[in-house]
This record gives C-alpha cells, structure tokens and sequence, in this order.
C-alpha cells in the first residue's frame, strides 16, 4: 500500500495504485507532489523519458530534478 | 486534578482563584494553572469549561502556568490584557474585552508547542468509534463550523483546531475545547442547535467576530482520544450557494496536504513523515464543497462508517 524510499536529504512516499509521490525534506519541512514513475525512476538510478499529460500540474522527470535541486537535495 | 468540576464553582469564587494563586483546569491530559487580574475570564470559563475537573488551591505539577495580565491604556487607548506563558508573550497585547478569546489562542498556542514529539496539524477532528474523522481546512474554509455541527449531532469531538497523531501507534490524541465559531457561523449554529451553549460574540477581533461553543459533555467523558487512528480525511470548502460535490482524491494528495497544514512538519524526521504517511495509507480521502450544512453532515453520516 505504501511505500517510502530515501534518495539523500530527500524522502518520499508512494501509494499502491496511485500515479504521484511526495517528498519531502527533513528538517527544512519543504514538501512537494511528483509523478510517482520518475521520483522511483530517479532513486533507481534512471532518469529518463517524460512524463503523462493527464497528471499535471505533478513535476515532470526534468522538473523533478531541477526542483530537487532547488531544494537543496543532496542527491550524491 | 481533584474531582469538582468547574461549574460547581461559582463565577466569583473562580474570578478569586484566578487573581489569587490561580485556578487549575485539566484540558485533556494536560494540567493548566490559569491566573488572570482582569476579571474577564471566569464567565466564559464557567460557561465553556463546566463538565472540565477543576482545582481551587493548586498544587503539583502543572503543564502550562498562564497569565493574562491586565496592562493599562495610555492616553490613546482604553487598558488591555497580554498572555504570559513561561515568561514569554508570543502575542500582541489586546483589548481587555478581548481576554477569552485570548486565552483560547494562547492555550492553542501551548498545546501546539508541547505537542511536538507528536504529529500537530492544524485541522478539526471528530471521532467516532475509535476512528478519527479529520477535516484540515484554510481560514474560511468552514471547518469549525462543520466539527461544532458534527459536535453537537453526536460525533465525539476531539479538537476544533488542532489534530495531534502520536507517531508510534497512529491514534489521535483528544484534547478536547470550546468550538470557535466567526461571522456568520455564530447564528448558523444558534439556530441549527439552540440548545447548545454559545458565549456572547466578541466584536472586533483579529479574526473577525468571534463566539465559542461548550464542547458537549460527551467530549471529556473518555480521556482517549481515537486509539483506531485516523479513518477518513475530508477537505471542507465552504461556498455560498454551492451544491454539494465530493471528490476522492488520491493518499499522495492528502500527505502533501497534510503537510502544509503540519505545524511541526520542520521536525519530522523520516521515521515522522513514514508514520505520517501510514496514517494516510488507512484513511479515505475526500475534498468536499458545500454551502448546506445539512447536506454535508449527512454526508459524512453516511459515509464516514468504520
């Protein structure tokens, strides 16, 4: 039903059957909602591809990223 | 705390203990010493805090020691009270007829701030049958109104204003207190529930006009709060002449929600936001617009069930 994954500063949860994450960052409290394919995408290791129409106004893979960035994530 | 109840003591005896060595209140499971020179604060509390066990000559531990201290006006500006707790005025000191609406402030204010080991979201939240009905919402947005209602209809009501969700096991604490209603809300309610005990409206305020409901008896009855956690979360909109329309909306929606509506979210660490987000997992979701109380309490009647 739930999962949570630790990508550096960032940790974030997914749902069974659902099509977005939240991160969120300890600490600082920033959260944000994402397309759940890329923030798995991204702690596996492969960013690629973009991301379905239909889920805005969730961060695509390249927003992900750079949003992430913004954030101060140390993703190394 | 001893075992008379605060509406056993009459309101000059009250106003006696709380410009002298205080009055004791237990609100949920924490212990407040209240003191107060202004003489504003024993009608009201007498009123709203009569089913609460209450203490004449306070001794032993108390969680909050609060002062609400009369200040003196200058030449531009009649007198007015400022809270204390701890030695610290988190507040702008304001009118003296201001004093019970200052006091509940403060008191949100101390729960928050001693809350923190737990999740504290600013959200109403009702319960029945072990299972926590949780309603986050804006300013504005009607959820006071719609937990008084829901109050005063049977719902056990837990708190008007705060949700605090213990991060090991997932229930929600009850710290149980007067309903705050603003504006139009007030005669919403006096004439939905006439029986139901209301202050008198205080004019002016930082929020607008604003009155208080007694928590119904049922509220203090149990000192748990909802030990089956949290069973449905609804997002309540209130706007004027608007149908009634619901819509689920996804776990991930709700956590991010939630999370702007977290008070401590800074101090969650992962295994905070985990729990969180479990206490999610279990819950349905709904964001609900309504303008008829009616519609929206039969609503939930129906479909909040265990």
């Amino acid at each position: 039903m739930l999962s949570v994954r630790v990508l550096g500063d960032v940790v974030g949860a997914t749902f069974k059957d659902e099509g977005e994450a939240v991160l969120f960052i300890p600490n600082s409290g920033d959260s944000m909602i994402c397309i759940a394919r890329d923030w798995l995408n991204l702690v596996d290791g492969s960013v690629s591809g973009s991301s379905p129409q239909d889920a805005q106004p969730a961060a695509t893979a390249a927003e992900l990223h750079s949003r992430l960035v913004h954030f101060g994530a140390n993703m190394v | 705390m001893g075992s008379i109840l605060l509406g056993e003591i009459s309101a000059p005896d009250i106003d006696r203990c709380l410009r002298g060595a205080g009055l004791g209140l237990q609100v949920g499971t924490f212990r407040c010493l209240v003191r107060s020179d202004t003489g504003c604060l024993a009608e009201p509390l007498r009123l709203l805090y009569r089913d609460y066990p209450a203490a004449t000559s306070p001794e032993g531990f108390y969680d909050f020691r609060i002062l609400l201290k009369k200040k003196r006006g200058n030449l531009w500006g009649g007198s007015k009270v400022e809270f204390e707790w701890a030695g610290h005025s988190p507040f702008p000191p304001l009118p003296l007829a201001q004093t019970h609406p200052l006091f509940e402030w403060g008191l949100n204010w101390c729960v928050a701030t001693l809350s923190g080991c737990h999740t504290v979201i600013h959200s109403a939240v009702v319960e029945r049958d072990g299972r926590a009905l949780v309603m986050p919402g804006a300013p504005g947005s009607g959820k006071s109104t719609l937990c008084a209602a829901l109050a005063l209809a049977g719902w056990r009501l837990l708190s008007d204003e705060l949700t605090i969700v213990s991060q090991t096991s997932g229930a929600v604490e009850g710290v149980p207190r007067p309903i705050s209603l603003k504006d139009g809300s007030i005669d919403i309610i006096r004439s939905r529930f006439p029986a139901a005990d209301l202050t008198q409206p205080v004019v002016d305020t930082r929020k607008g006009t604003i009155a208080y409901v007694r928590p119904p008896a049922p509220a203090l009855e149990i000192c748990t709060g909802a030990d089956k956690g949290i069973g449905h979360i609804v997002f309540p909109r209130f706007r004027a002449d608007a149908a009634l329309a619901v819509e689920p909306i996804s776990h991930a929606m709700a956590l991010a929600e939630l999370l702007e509506n977290t008070f401590n979210v800074g101090l969650l660490g992962v295994d905070g936001f985990q729990s969180l987000a479990g206490v999610v997992a279990q819950a349905e979701c709904y964001a609900v617009e309504y303008s008829d109380l009616s519609d929206i309490t039969a609503w939930i009647d129906t479909t909040c069930k265990p």
